[in-house]
């Protein structure tokens, strides 16, 4: 580990705070310097939706059909699993190789991701990617 | 070397035996979730499995009493398995089942046989937090355990999805409870910070060497979320809508189960600090002194709120409301007692006092308030209105029912001969431990018993001494309600006629687990360096 002053616990952190500083400088002077020296040309066309939006048709303020969410909410939770398996793979290899804890380490994340599992069987017989 | 390799895989598979019950009420949830891949629409397959899951539970609970080896510490000191947690984890799991029972009895009519695993997976989600909290000693641990309770509640509490109140009382809990618990967890991020530990016997050791404005800020915003729980005063305006809109047997499940783990976890957490609580401590009197304002408060509040509710449900709320108080009153004594008892030679027994004063507490509340809502129940099947006036002339259309209901709410007023009468005299006892402070509270006490008798006997009178005016046909309700109403005041009367027996038993379930040894933790700088220097392998 660098030496550090340990006089001054906060210290650690002066890196993040440099870090900080230079993100919001680097984004606020972006804005800033598009708004001064960029070409800016307004349109109806070009205020549509981007790329793969579906063209706007009447108000965003109508009901959408609830699978909508549903399928949202199933694809969070694999989403948020992938999340938690990444800090796992990471320090699995750190295990030494002939560790006996090792099928603990695997098969509490072969739990995990087998409560994910039955989530989604649960998920699919209860008609959730019924589209008809 | 490793942090891992400290610990052995046999110890981890232990320390799995160990926490059986909440394996096995696992296991069951995702078994109920499966249970349609066998039957489809089927409510008779899931609800076995759930009941499977809770008896293997109780069973497994209570084994744990059978040989010493099987309490302890697990996971490394962030669950405490003692004979108090095990105590509740029994008693949680069979109310639980008793709420299966209210459940077949008044919902699986109106319930699309499609929603019943969804009915049965969130209740014993639920169960799963809440035998957790009551374990929980890690302020992680405790947060964890308290969303594991609180996620399904809010669920459950909305369950009829077309019934406007319910919808309206699961988004009043979801946001209160949110709320709280974004409270919760930045006061423990500043314990955390203050104390350097998520161990609470730690934070009490670094307590007892001086507590800091920072630290002292961390454990009030805890206590906010612990209010939530228990729906303690300031944070209690979720309860009443929950209760009402919420099918009645999820009402008798929060009313319950979910106070009653909030109580024990903040019972835990309060035993640490008292048992490491200075001579000197005043600032440890100050945490007792908080939780009894809190605790008066909130009493005093429910009941003189429910002096003007007409709704069973919603007077049987704030009667709540006003019980968790009493119980808060009682539980403030633990770290107050801890010092001023025979000049603090003996906290561990004034602790035990209190624990076991609350735990008999629970208990007779618990069946209390399970006869009172079972009752209302099958009142409310029987006329279709959850109105006090609609219980007029009650007691000649159905003597039984009317008989049995008074019993229960003579027993929520405190009526000597029923458990609730000795429940709050043991409540009084052990408040007295306290000194001066302590008779302040029984005087509390004792005024909101008697504001309660004005509410507890409104639906007695109309029972009794009102004429139905409608002159509706006499009924004889459901032989299984009745049964669950039977067993619900024989308790009472046990409690009643047996009180010595009974709270002694309960002392004896009230042993915490000692306190660990703490040792100061390790500096920040160490398990960084512990971490990089774990071995790469390629």
């Amino acid at each position: 580990m660098p030496s550090i002053p340990a006089a001054d616990p906060f210290s650690h952190y002066a890196p993040i705070g440099v870090l900080l500083l230079m993100a919001a400088a680097f984004g606020l002077g972006n804005l800033l310097l598009t708004s001064i020296i960029g070409p800016s040309r307004h349109g109806k066309i070009k205020g549509m939706v981007y790329e793969s939006g579906m063209n706007p048709i009447g108000s965003a303020k109508r009901r959408f059909n609830v699978r909508f969410y549903i399928v949202a909410m199933s694809f969070l939770v694999f989403d948020v699993e992938i999340v938690f398996l990444y800090p796992w793979a990471i320090t699995f290899p750190s295990l030494a190789p002939d560790s006996e804890l090792a099928p603990w380490f695997l098969g509490r994340m072969l739990f995990f991701v087998l409560t994910t599992l039955i989530a989604y069987a649960y998920a699919w017989r209860k008609g959730v990617f019924r589209y008809d | 070397m490793n942090l891992a390799s400290e610990t052995r895989w046999e110890d981890l598979w232990g320390d799995l035996w160990m926490v059986m019950p909440e394996v096995w009420l696992v296991v069951a949830m995702c078994a109920v979730v499966l249970a349609p891949f066998i039957k489809r629409r089927s409510v008779a397959l899931p609800l076995g499995v759930a009941s499977a899951g809770l008896m293997l539970a109780v069973m497994a609970a209570l084994s744990s009493f059978a040989s010493a080896d099987a309490m302890g510490t697990v996971f490394t000191g962030s669950l405490v398995i003692d004979p108090f947690s095990q105590f509740f984890k029994v008693l949680l799991t069979l109310f639980t089942l008793m709420i299966l029972g209210l459940w077949i009895l008044h919902s699986r009519s109106q319930t699309d046989p499609a929603d019943a695993p969804d009915f049965l997976c969130l209740l014993l989600g639920a169960a799963v937090g809440m035998s957790l909290m009551v374990s929980a000693t890690n302020l992680l641990v405790i947060f964890i355990a308290t969303e594991t309770a609180s996620m399904p509640s809010y669920a459950l509490a909305g369950f009829r999805k077309r019934r406007r109140e319910g919808s309206e009382g699961s988004l009043k809990y979801v946001l209160f409870g949110s709320v709280s618990s974004a409270i919760m967890l930045y006061g423990m991020s500043l314990v955390y910070g203050a104390a350097g530990t998520l161990s609470i016997y730690g934070i009490a050791a670094q307590a007892a060497a001086g507590i800091s404005p920072l630290m002292a800020i961390g454990l009030a915003a805890m206590l906010a979320g612990f209010a939530f729980k228990l729906s303690a005063v300031p944070m209690h305006f979720w309860c009443p809508d929950v209760f009402q809109g919420a099918p009645i047997e999820v009402t008798t499940f929060l009313s319950v189960a979910s106070k009653g783990a909030a109580m024990c976890m903040l019972l835990r957490a309060l035993a640490a600090f008292a048992a490491a609580a200075p001579a000197n401590g005043y600032l440890f009197v100050g945490i007792g002194v908080a939780v009894g304002i809190l605790g008066a408060v909130t009493a005093t509040w429910g009941n003189l709120v429910a002096l003007h509710q007409t709704n069973i449900k919603r007077l049987l709320a704030y009667s709540s409301i006003s019980h968790a108080g009493y119980m808060l009153m009682a539980a403030s004594v633990a770290v107050i007692a801890g010092r001023s008892w025979e000049g603090g030679q003996h906290q561990t027994g004034a602790i035990q006092v209190v624990v076991g004063a609350v735990l008999f507490y629970i208990v007779v509340y618990a069946f209390m308030n399970l006869g009172a809502f079972t009752a209302a129940t099958l009142l409310a099947m029987h006329t279709g209105t959850e109105d006090i006036r609609g219980y007029a002339g009650l007691s000649r259309r159905s003597p039984w029912l009317a008989a049995l209901m008074t019993a229960c709410l003579l027993s929520l007023f405190g009526m000597p001969g029923l458990g609730g009468f000795w429940g709050k005299v043991f409540l009084m006892k052990s408040m007295a431990l306290a000194g001066g402070a302590g008779f302040a509270l029984i005087a509390v006490l004792l005024f909101n018993t008697l504001i309660s008798l004005y509410y507890y006997l409104k639906p007695v009178y109309y029972m009794y001494f009102v004429p139905d005016e409608d002159e509706r046909p006499a009924f004889l309700p459901a032989g299984g309600g009745l049964a669950m109403l039977v067993i619900c005041v024989s308790v009472l009367l046990a409690t009643g006629l047996l009180p010595n027996r009974i709270e002694s038993l309960a002392r004896g379930y009230a042993t915490l687990y000692p306190n660990p040894v703490i040792t100061a933790p390790p500096p920040l700088e160490t398990t960084v360096s512990l971490l990089e220097s774990a071995p790469a392998h390629d």
